[in-house]
């Protein structure tokens, strides 16, 4: 997936400018930066939500699984987990197949796979932060990427929660090969799992060590891959 | 007490074939926290309504047309609500706009059709007629045309929900996993167009927006999945459709009233219920 040249942000509102970025298949990317640094927006141009305001997006044959931040995923009717990840994996599935059994038992796998299972059929609204945010996780999986992007998907669950989420990434990235850019304000669970540690802030990207990462030091030059 | 030759009655079926279709098009609204627009709609329905009796009253040639006033009731109801709608369902991704918006369509409406009944007898009859839900007079061809519209509407929306639930709940997963979100925000603007439309000009604003809303509500308290959520929902509207019309029967009041009232006695009923045992 590249960025070259690429001016971001909303409405004639620049947000971060002539970006060059580049993430290549099985990276591992970890996002962090201050509030309003424009983290979120580069998660949103890269998955193709906002559009560029100018320069290219080439996705190089990525298909992304997309996991939003919690508070967009309530849903204020009653619904299983199980329910959550068939209405996300149907997106694209052509009509005759949303009815084959065999896809549902694909949605129990990417439940599995996720560890979240156990409460397939439980109510979505009545299941913990960490456990939504697994549930979340398998209904990206479900429609089959090759790439996931994650908005904040360590915000609102206790420390040994953002431990198993990130090992279940880390899981995904090895064995599947799955590349992963995730925005996060919880550096260290990714510690020693992230391949790279991209720092948004002041309307650049950098690409730093985690150390330099964590405090907010810059030792490297702008953007690469 | 047990006289069932109610079942005979048309206006029975147009109500009962409410209870059961309208709330798999009202879990839309409330899936996308649009129940204004559950609000709005049958408003702007009955403005398309009464701007059909009031170019009437004038003579207008396309609006004396129509043979009777049944007929031009459903082209008034279509001819505002599908555009209402295809143009409220563009801005959907901005919550305030759109809710600011319905606020003002509704306003706008309400004021328009008192505006456009106020010298034209007829048109305030028939509308009034309509508001309470009298649907005892309902027409053949009314109820031909409210099954049509009701089952086309019943059949697209079950054939494509997860599509649509998807596009309701959570448009940025939606859009980045590929599916077309404009295209199915128009889509479900025409399907609930068609279903408030029709609906208005055979059974009036009220009974509506109640089949809508109501059973999708009460059954939220309890339901443990959307799947059952909705044969709960569907159920809890026929229940009222025919406890209601019961009700009407015997004691000789309005049915559309009674069938509301008695939604909203079942709507509390149930939160109260749930109140005492699930505490």
């Amino acid at each position: 997936m590249e960025l070259q040249q690429a001016s971001l942000g909303y409405r004639g509102n620049t947000v971060l400018e002539n970006l060059d970025l580049k993430i290549a298949a099985g990276d591992f990317v970890v996002i962090g930066g201050p509030n309003g640094g424009g983290k979120s927006t580069l998660l949103k141009t890269i998955s193709g939500l906002i559009p560029l305001l100018k320069g290219t997006r080439d996705v190089g044959g990525m298909k992304f699984g997309y996991v939003p931040q919690q508070a967009a995923s309530d849903v204020p009717l009653p619904i299983t987990a199980f329910e959550i990840v068939e209405l996300g994996a149907s997106a694209l599935l052509p009509l005759h197949r949303t009815f084959f059994r065999m896809e549902r038992a694909f949605y129990l796998e990417c439940l599995r796979e996720c560890q979240a299972d156990a409460y397939a059929k439980k109510n979505f609204g009545e299941l913990s932060g960490g456990q939504r945010q697994r549930v979340l996780l398998a209904r990206s999986l479900a429609v089959r990427p090759n790439a996931l992007l994650l908005d904040e998907p360590t915000a609102g669950v206790d420390h040994a929660t953002q431990l198993v989420i990130a090992r279940l990434l880390a899981r995904l990235n090895r064995e599947q090969r799955m590349t992963v850019a995730l925005v996060t304000h919880e550096f260290e669970p990714f510690r020693g799992i992230a391949s790279h540690f991209l720092r948004v802030a002041d309307g650049r990207a950098q690409f730093l060590d985690i150390a330099a990462f964590t405090n907010g030091t810059a030792n490297t030059p702008n953007v690469g891959s | 007490m047990w006289d069932l030759s109610f079942l005979q009655s048309k206006s029975y079926w147009a109500a009962g074939l409410m209870g059961l279709i309208c709330p798999v098009i009202g879990r839309h609204m409330v899936m996308g926290r649009a129940i204004m627009l559950g609000l709005a709609l049958p408003q702007v329905s009955l403005a398309g309504v009464a701007f059909m009796f009031f170019g009437a009253a004038l003579g207008w040639g396309w609006c004396t047309a129509f043979k009777d006033d049944a007929t031009r009731a459903f082209a008034g109801a279509m001819l505002l609500t599908l555009p209402a709608l295809v143009l409220l369902a563009l801005p959907r991704r901005s919550v305030k706009l759109s809710e600011g918006w319905l606020a003002f369509v509704f306003l706008a409406a309400v004021s328009l059709t008192n505006l456009m009944l106020s010298s034209n007898a007829v048109g305030e009859v028939y509308i009034e007629d309509l508001f309470h839900g009298r649907l005892l007079l309902i027409s053949d061809t009314a109820i031909i045309t409210l099954a049509i519209s009701l089952g086309c509407a019943f059949v697209f929306a079950m054939a494509f929900r997860r599509r649509i639930l998807l596009a309701l709940t959570d448009p940025d997963f939606a859009t980045v996993s590929g599916l077309k979100l404009t295209r199915w925000n128009v889509i479900l603007a025409l399907i609930n167009g068609s279903v408030v439309g029709v609906s208005v000009a055979t059974v009036g604003p009220l009974v509506t927006f109640g089949f809508l809303i109501l059973p999708v509500l009460a059954v939220a308290t309890f339901a443990r999945s959307l799947r059952t959520h909705l044969i709960w929902a569907m159920v809890f509207g026929v229940i009222t459709a025919t406890a209601g019309f019961v009700i009407s029967y015997h004691y000789d009041l309005p049915l559309g009233d009674s069938v509301v009232a008695l939604g909203c006695a079942g709507l509390a009923i149930i939160h109260a219920l749930r109140a005492i045992f699930c505490r």
